[in-house]
Parts: structure tokens; sequence; C-alpha cells
């Protein structure tokens, strides 16, 4: 699961969680992948983001530092972009868990899937 | 008898003349006017388009059709139209009657030239083709012959209608032009689902899935979700066009590439094959970004609006089942006490143990696929004279299924995924409204849903295509599945934001059940009712009808005809809406407006009536 999808995942179907979000990522496998550089898409994808979620995610799975603070207000700038296509593309949880933060439930990642099903006695 | 339709060309706004494949025919404008808006190119059309592959348009530049063509798939060649004509000697008159500033720079000495003839639905013996070459010696070829790769290639194309059966001896129709490009028809082979690494039961055949695309005017940089992804097959065309992909599926099996192999003689899934395998085989992985178990009833996508496309494929409960998490309950089932419950559970694990799970819920009926080679894929059998009501039945279909899935598993099991949740029945109808209300929450203003809806073609009524205050349907296009069956693609667009309190109006109580059952019983209809029903779709064999099909019951035309019906536009070649009256004022329909009026002209339609040429300006 890449830091990307993380971003539009949350956990507010189970009962009574009001915001679900962002997930807690307790990560056992982190990959680095390379992944080619789309700096249209990653133009386009900046508004798109919850920045806070993407830096919380980010500190999650140990890569806060390569993330500016603030959504670039230059989205010329090549660095920043690919310093971002690196976190949000690159780095891949393949195993671990996504984690409620109201709730505590777990859902699990395996193969870089994260399963989101909640039990048929939870819905 | 001239030609009405035949108009002279001028430097401004030229003719171009697409050579469309016989099939999909429904498909073929939305097609190209989704493309030409995509591109925000304006069109116009020179004329009516019919059932017949010709459809002529009018645009600025050549520029324009090129790119245009460049990304259609159901248009097969795109020429400059030089001439038309219902016979050759109208042909030749007209071209005659074209300012020489046409084709006089094409044929200049310094260009090498090729004429080809082509006949549609007739071969044509070559002595024949050189009569219709010498013909046109009137043109002042100056350049050099060069069959190989000629500057300037000419077609005559020779139209002998639909039918093959007493096919004319003259041609109902005669074209020349120049080539200027082809469709994107190489994909189909490029993108095959022969080849595909990793395909289900109801992987989308790369035609259809690149027309998806189409209409859902991707275009590099987009982000892509599909819903219901299973081999994400529709993934794939939609990362051929530069977006970015999400998956997501109910299915935890098909994501892992778990599930029983669907090719004829594959025994096991191997471990290469994924989703992303699917990418990687045409070096698209870089467009991947992920896939997630997650159920469409509840979704775990966050309420956002980050997609620019919702590309999808429901599950309509035949080839692949419609499923979400949940217990199913009766009335009285809920005002048990927890005490009751545990009790009655204790008695059901009694009889299993005694009794056994009987394996008699599914049985295996081969499925043809679509690109011919034979499936096996599992049908869920209703226990007979059985409702899906009964909490016992649906408990013991899910127990059964997860005990199913343990003995599969047993060899290769995934961690971190000790429990399967049961899932119940999905009802079509639920499956639609969440999906046209996600749509309406998670895509950008100006975003596309697009997706496959299934009906049984006697009983389609327009009423029962979903609605969102926030969407607005531009295409509905029909592909006939079988004799009873048909499904048809959906094409919105979100025009706003959406509110908290809007929600989704899908008015198909029982859809699934109904459709389910129904497509069942039609499939054992006899041959003479089968011959029946086919009658009510005629076609045309001149290509002159105007590619719809008259449905069942002259209910249906009532409704349509009626001027109140506004969001109707079940009949037509659609997206393009066709007034009876030829008043140039009433023909012009903005671009990929539907909310005008289908009017229903059940005549056939011939050119002659239509003195104006229809205008319609492909932009929104």
């Amino acid at each position: 699961m890449k830091l990307i999808t993380h971003n539009m995942l949350s956990s507010k179907t189970i009962k009574g969680v009001v915001y679900g979000y962002p997930l807690i990522i307790r990560a056992s496998q982190v990959l680095t992948k390379d992944v080619d550089f789309n700096p249209e898409f990653i133009q386009r994808m900046i508004p798109k983001l919850d920045w806070s979620a993407l830096k919380f995610a980010a500190k999650c799975v140990g890569h806060e530092e390569d993330l500016p603070d603030e959504p670039p207000a230059n989205m010329a700038d090549e660095d920043v972009l690919k310093r971002i296509h690196h976190v949000v593309m690159e780095v891949d949880v393949v195993d671990g868990f996504l984690e409620c933060p109201e709730t505590k439930r777990q859902f699990p990642i395996t193969n870089g899937i994260p399963n989101m099903l909640l039990n048929e006695n939870d819905v | 008898m001239l030609n009405p339709n035949v108009m002279r060309a001028t430097d401004a706004s030229r003719k171009y003349l697409f050579w469309c494949i016989n099939e999909h025919i429904e498909f073929r404008v939305p097609e190209l006017k989704s493309i030409a808006s995509l591109f925000k190119i304006p069109l116009k059309w020179a004329e009516k388009p019919k059932e017949d592959p010709f459809v002529i348009l009018e645009m600025e530049s050549e520029q324009d059709a090129k790119k245009l063509v460049s990304r259609c798939m159901l248009v097969k060649a795109c020429y400059e139209l030089w001439g038309d004509g219902c016979s050759s000697e109208e042909m030749h008159n007209n071209i005659r009657q074209q300012p020489q500033s046409l084709y006089k720079p094409h044929l200049a000495s310094h260009k090498s030239f090729r004429v080809t003839v082509e006949g549609f639905n007739k071969s044509l013996r070559s002595s024949d083709k050189l009569a219709k070459i010498e013909s046109l010696s009137y043109l002042p070829f100056d350049g050099p012959v060069n069959l190989t790769n000629p500057d300037t290639r000419l077609d005559l194309i020779e139209y002998y209608g639909l039918s093959n059966v007493d096919v004319p001896d003259q041609p109902y129709r005669v074209f020349l032009g120049r080539l200027l490009g082809r469709g994107c028809r190489e994909l189909i082979a490029q993108y095959s689902l022969k080849q595909r690494s990793y395909i289900g039961s109801t992987s989308m055949d790369a035609q259809l899935a690149f027309i998806m695309c189409n209409m859902a005017q991707l275009r590099p940089g987009d982000l892509v979700l599909d819903p219901f992804v299973g081999t994400g097959s529709i993934l794939v065309s939609a990362a051929h066009y530069g977006a970015h992909i999400l998956g997501s599926d109910i299915d935890f099996l098909t994501l892992h590439a778990r599930t029983k192999p669907t090719r004829v003689k594959q025994k096991e899934r191997s471990a290469h094959e994924s989703i992303l395998s699917n990418l990687s085989q045409y070096g698209l992985q870089g467009r991947y970004l992920d896939v997630a178990v997650v159920d469409c009833a509840r979704t775990s996508w966050r309420r956002a609006p980050v997609l620019d496309a919702i590309i999808t494929d429901p599950p309509y409960g035949i080839r692949e089942a419609t499923e979400r998490v949940g217990r199913e309950m009766s009335a009285d089932d809920q005002e048990l006490t927890s005490q009751q419950k545990k009790q009655r559970r204790k008695q059901r694990l009694q009889h299993y143990e005694t009794e056994g799970v009987k394996d008699d819920y599914s049985h295996e009926i081969p499925v043809p696929s679509v690109d011919g080679c034979a499936e096996i894929t599992k049908i869920e059998k209703q226990p007979a004279g059985k409702t899906r009501t009964s909490p016992a039945t649906e408990e013991r279909v899910a127990e059964n299924r997860s005990r199913d899935f343990t003995k599969r598993q047993d060899n290769k099991r995934l961690d971190g995924s000790p429990h399967y949740p049961a899932k119940v029945n999905y009802g079509m109808a639920d499956v639609f409204k969440d999906l046209l209300n996600f749509a309406a929450s998670n895509l950008v203003v100006g975003g596309r849903l697009v997706y496959w809806m299934p009906f049984i073609r006697d009983e389609y009524n327009s009423d029962e295509i979903p609605s969102h205050p926030c969407l607005r349907l531009v295409y509905n296009s029909e592909q006939v599945l079988n004799s009873h069956s048909t499904r048809r693609l959906l094409t919105y667009v979100k025009t706003r934001a959406a509110l908290e309190h809007e929600v989704a109006n899908a008015n198909v109580p029982e859809f699934s059940m109904a459709f389910r059952e129904k497509f069942f019983i039609a499939a054992k209809m006899s041959r003479e009712e089968r011959v029946a029903r086919k009658c009510l779709y005629p076609r045309d064999k001149r290509g002159q009808g105007l590619g719809y099909r008259v449905t069942g019951s002259s209910n249906d035309l009532e409704d349509n005809e009626s001027p109140t019906n506004n969001s109707d536009l079940s009949t037509g070649i659609n997206g393009y809406s066709m007034s009876a009256e030829n008043s140039p004022e009433k023909d012009l329909v903005g671009g990929e407006d539907v909310s005008g009026n289908v009017d229903v002209e059940v005549s056939h339609d011939i050119p002659a009536q239509n003195k104006e040429s229809v205008a319609v300006d492909a932009l929104e």
C-alpha cells in the first residue's frame, strides 16, 4: 500500500466512528520501489491530498523528513515534486496493519493489499 | 436523383469521412462526441448518422480529424472526403464540382500516390477495381505511383448495404476520400485478454474497456478508480491512456489472485499473476497505485472529491455474485434476545454436525467467454423454491462458502486474514445507488462515472436508469448480450459538488433478484419464442435505419414519444438527438446535452428528408 492510497482510506464505516481518519500505520514490512516520476500527476495530486494525514503517514513509516511541512506553493520546483513523489508513490507498506484512530480496530495489509472489510457482526 | 446530402466542400469547413466498425453501433456517436469534447474539437454532423458504418463530419482542420481518429476504437479509418454519391456518376459529378484547392496540392508532381478500391459487403473483381480507378482519370494526377508508401492515398469505397443476402449489383453509396489516419484498432490485438497475465470469469474485453475509457475522457495524470476491480481489466486500458489507477473489490481472493483459474487448461494460479502483473505486462506499472479489499456497501474510501473518473462493471449476479458484508436477519430474528440467538446457533451447529452441510448450492456450467475460450464458471444455485429471506439458508450458504475458502487456503494460507466475513446478497438497486452516491461525493466536478447495467431486453424501461441530482447522464448505449439480455453502458458527468442530504435514486426494487431469475427463465425459452423475439429487433439491410431497434412493447414507444419524458434517451443513436422536424433550429442540439427530447421515428428515415445538414456542436 502506497501512502497516496493511505491518504484516501478511512475507518468511518465502523459503527460509532466519527472521522476514522487518518488511519495509523503499523507496518512490519516497508519497501521502497522505483516508480516512474510523473510530475503532472504529482502536481495534480498535491491539492487533493490531505497534507497533515500524509505527514502523519510518512511519520508512521519513518519518511517524515522527506516531506515539506506544507504543500509546496511552487509547483514547478522539480526537486520538491520528486521528494513528494518518493513519499507518496515509492514507499510501499507490504505487510502490517492499518489501525482505526478511534476504536483501535486493525485492518491487515497483506502483500501490499489492505483489507478494509469489517466482520458481519460489526456492520 | 441528386443526393441532397452532398454538399460542396469549402475551405473553411471540410467534410471528413469516418469509416466505422460495423459493430457496437450505439457506441459510435457517443465515442466520437466524447473524444471530440475531450480534445475540444468542434464537430458538425454533415448528415444524420445511421446504421451504416459511414459517418460524415465537418471539421475546421485536417489536424482535428487526425487527432480525433487517433483515439477512436470504433473507427477504422478517417478520410478527407473528395466526393460521394448514390452512384458512381453522381460521385464523379460531385468530385468535379469541388474546388481544385481540395485535391490539386495532393496530386502535384512531387507527391506520390496510390488509389485503392474497397467494397463494403462485397468483394470486387480486380478488373472491376481497375476500371473504377481508371474512371478517376479526369483528376490531375501528376505525381508518380507508389504502392507501398504513397504520399497521397486515395480510397474509393463502395457500400453495398449491411445484409449479406441479396447484395445489390450497384452500390448504395460511393465515396472517394484521401486517407488521413486510422483508428486505434491495433490496440485490440495488443491488449487482447488471450495474452493477459491475470484474467477472471468477467474480465472486460479490451475493445470495450477502451471504449469505456474514451467515454470517461481519460487524459494523462488522471486518477481513476474501479470499485469492482476484479482482475483489473478495465484499469489496464485506463493506464494506457495515462491515468493512474486505483481498484477495490470485496473479494480478497480475487485481489490476491487466488481464485480458481478460468483459463481452459490452467490448473492453478501461478505466483506472478496479479493486477499489477497485468500492468507490468504492458510497461504500465508506473501508473499502478493500489488495490484494496473494500465493501462497496460501506466504502472505506474517504469522502473527498479526488477522483477524475470512476469506471466499473458491477457484478450482475450471473457470473459473479453481488455481495456485501453482512448477515441476513428476518424481522423476528431481530427481536430475539441474545440468549435465544445463542440457543438457535447451538441448535444449528448440532444440526450441521448430524446432517452435514450439503454441497448442493453450486454447480458448474460452461459459459462461453468473450474471446472464445470456454470457461467454467461457478454459479451459485438458489435452493429450489427458496427465497433469500431465511436466515438459516443464508448462513448455511455463508458457512459453506467460508469452509470452501479454508479448504482452498490450506496450502497457501495468507497471513493476517484469519477471518472471512459472511457476505449476503447485495441487491442490485443498492449496488447502483451506492455507486452513484459514491461518485457524487468522490468525483471531482466534471469527473465522469462510467458503468454497465444489465437488463432483460424486452423489459428495459428508461425509468430504471439510476439518477442523482449532481450527476448528469450523458450517454446510454446498448450492447446486446444474447437473445434475451442486454447491458447498457451509462456515462454520467458530475455537474456540481454534492450536498450532504442528496442521494441517488435507483428506481429498481428487487432488481437483482429479478434480473437473475429472469435471466435464467429467458435462457430456457424455446427456439420458436426466440425467433419471434428476434422479429422485434429488425435491421434494415441498407443501413438507413436509425441505429436503434424497436423496443419490445408498444408502451415503450409511447413513453419515448411523450414530450414530458425528458430524461429518456433510450432510443436513437444515442447521445445524438434526433428531431422529427428538420428545421435547422430544432436540429441544433448542444453537443453532449441530452436533456432535450429524443423523438422516435419508427419509419425508415431516408436521407432525402434530411435537407439541412444537422449541426451538432460537440463542445459542452
